[in-house]
């Protein structure tokens, strides 16, 4: 009977231990020093990418967070497996910026699995896979945006422009909705907008000058040249110098340049007068709140979806708004 | 009667078959230059043409490397992180030290040479297949690059723009490099003994190492020699567009092999003649790029087109290994 009566104690004291103990784990588990956020970049080939990852890192240290980070040069496959790899090295969440959103859906259904939560950070992921929230920005009404508002000053002093597209890569859904935002404005507007030439830059700022150099052998007189990302500006640059034609606002030959991102060279070309607008992403802002995200996430609270509505930097308002560029 | 109509029809089909392995390319190259002629005004012009030989400057000089190891039967394919890697070193001594123009040249040559040099000694000493070897370094000095760059965008001092934009008679500085290189790899290759060797070790090394040729220093000569060009590609590449991406020269290894190969060098070894063939590889994968966005054609439709005649470059020199069509 004493047996039996100890035998009870122990098992309701071994429960007991059990369920408190549990609680504790997981009341220790929702400290911010015990998550580990797993962080996949694709690649760090622009400034904006730099912003994002340097931003991701010092709101992970000011939220007493640990992460681990991989970073896939834009290689799919490989962020696959590194994505694995951060949800078999106990990530307790995991903020993915996909080289290719449809690609990286098959790692994400591994996270889904192994109850690992995603958010995902500046590109969509495809079809098929959960996550718990998207930080993308409205790609397509920014660079609708900016080219109206080349648009407005073109009817008012009865410019048209040949335009060289410059394309980012075919399989990156923010180039392709920065291409749509494009065609929407320019396609409306056929006695505005000519564009001459398409070039396939695959992100590569070596196809951007060479798409340059040879669009201007057949239309000497193009006189815009839109990029869909701030990455590519500087071989954009290089080129329109190489042909002489890299001038400022207002001096006759001057070549309008219209970009996207927020990069400092890019803010910095507006205020010396050569480059005519960019549409930036709060890539700062983005990567705060993924980082936010993915701890609210772990800590089993609501997460929402965010879309960054932009803003324009031209040199009407580049000192009013003190930005300065990242 | 009828066996004799047979024999004709075989031999006729024989011809047509040789005609097309010896000039099937070239009959390409003229159609093409035929078709964007037709399209464009501005096309078949002198300076389209000094466009079309500025741009494929850089890559071409790396062909010419790879036309040696080639030769020998071997494929390297860190051509392009060596270029990659090699570029930031040039520029390192540029930014960072302040050295003369020509010295960061001279640094990112060595330091190709460098890695040319690692990869001749294992194919060579270590009998490792080319494959693998090359698949190694291309990841160490890419990663060695990322690591050194901070994974980030390095611009180039302001200095480089005399590189970029200098002309002699009217021809960028970077077409006279390429050609001096293609005239030196020319002359190595047929007026040396060096030369001589190379070929025999490319079609058969053994029976070269018999004759008494050192057939591992030859295949080594012509790694460090396929290195040290990749390594000056790199530095000029960079110095013509003042940046260099995470993502610089990024799998232009396809490139330079495919137009090695279609400018005649055989994937099996023991072919291949620089004049023409390494200007004529580079320059046609060039007036595709060039010729399509002169025309205005879509993003999508440039990577087809390359594809299809990389294909039928690739088919003409199994075909002439083979003998005949399986």
């Amino acid at each position: 009977m004493k047996k039996r009566v100890f035998s009870a104690l122990m098992a309701a004291a071994l429960t007991a231990s059990m369920v408190f103990g549990t609680v504790a784990a997981s009341a220790e588990e929702k400290s911010n020093e015990d998550i580990t956020i797993g962080i996949s970049m694709c690649a760090i080939e622009s400034q904006m990418w730099a912003e994002y990852q340097s931003t991701m890192h010092a709101t992970c240290d000011e939220m007493g967070v640990k992460y681990t980070e991989v970073i896939a040069e834009n290689d799919t496959q490989k962020q696959n497996q590194q994505i694995e790899n951060l949800i078999s090295g106990g990530a307790d969440a995991i903020v993915i910026a996909p080289a290719d959103g449809e690609a990286v859906v098959a790692a994400i259904k591994k996270c889904n699995e192994a109850g690992v939560p995603v958010v995902m950070a500046n590109r969509a992921a495809g079809e098929g896979a959960e996550v718990v929230g998207t930080v993308t920005s409205d790609n397509e009404a920014m660079v609708q945006r900016e080219l109206e508002y080349i648009l407005e000053k073109a009817k008012k002093d009865g410019t048209k422009y040949k335009v060289i597209k410059l394309v980012g890569s075919l399989t990156d859904a923010n180039a392709i909705a920065r291409d749509n935002g494009f065609n929407a404005v320019a396609d409306e507007n056929p006695d505005v907008f000519d564009v001459v030439s398409e070039v396939a830059t695959e992100w590569k700022g070596e196809l951007a000058l060479a798409g340059i150099l040879s669009a201007f052998e057949e239309n000497p007189d193009i006189n815009m040249i839109f990029s869909p990302s701030d990455a590519l500006l500087p071989s954009i640059i290089s080129g329109l110098q190489q042909l002489d034609k890299y001038k400022k606002v207002g001096e006759e030959g001057h070549v309008t340049l219209v970009t996207f991102d927020g990069a400092k060279d890019a803010v910095d070309a507006i205020k010396e007068g050569y480059v005519d607008v960019v549409s930036v992403q709060d890539a700062t802002n983005q990567a705060k709140l993924c980082i936010e995200a993915a701890v609210a996430a772990v800590k089993g609270e609501e997460v929402d979806s965010m879309t960054d509505p932009g803003f324009e930097v031209t040199a009407d308002n580049v000192d009013e708004l003190g930005f300065e560029g990242y | 009667m009828e066996t004799s109509q047979a024999r004709k029809d075989a031999i006729f089909r024989k011809k047509l078959v040789d005609t097309f392995c010896n000039y099937g390319i070239y009959i390409i190259f003229l159609i093409m230059i035929i078709y964007f002629s037709v399209q464009s005004t501005g096309f078949l012009s002198l300076s389209n043409a000094i466009t079309v030989l500025q741009l494929s400057s850089t890559l071409g000089i790396s062909v010419v490397g790879m036309f040696f190891v080639l030769i020998t039967g071997g494929i390297d394919i860190s051509v392009a992180s060596n270029m990659y890697f090699s570029a930031v070193v040039g520029t390192t001594l540029l930014n960072n030290l302040g050295c003369p123009l020509i010295l960061c040249f001279v640094g990112s040559c060595l330091s190709g040479l460098l890695i040319g040099c690692i990869n001749g000694f294992c194919v060579s000493r270590l009998k490792i297949v080319p494959f693998i070897t090359t698949l190694a370094t291309y990841s160490v000095a890419k990663g060695l690059g990322l690591m050194f760059t901070n994974q980030q965008m390095l611009f180039l001092d302001a200095k480089v723009r005399v590189f970029s934009s200098t002309r002699i008679f009217g021809i960028p500085l970077m077409v006279y490099i390429f050609l001096a290189v293609v005239i030196l790899g020319h002359f190595v290759l047929t007026k040396t003994q060096y030369g001589r060797q190379l070929f025999a070790c490319g079609n058969n090394l053994t029976g070269a190492n018999k004759m008494g040729i050192n057939g591992p220093r030859v295949v080594f000569i012509a790694y460090a020699i396929c290195g040290a060009l990749a390594g000056l590609a790199g530095m000029v590449n960079a110095a013509r567009l003042s940046v260099i991406n995470p993502n610089f020269a990024q799998n232009d290894e396809f490139t330079v092999i495919s137009s090695a190969v279609i400018g005649g060098a055989s994937l099996f070894g023991g072919k291949g003649k620089v004049i023409p063939g390494a200007i004529i590889g580079i320059v046609m994968v060039q007036v595709i790029s060039n010729g399509l966005t002169i025309i205005g054609a879509s993003a999508y439709i440039q990577n087809i087109f390359k594809g299809l005649i990389i294909f039928v470059a690739v088919m003409v020199d199994s075909i002439k290994n083979n003998g005949d069509i399986h």
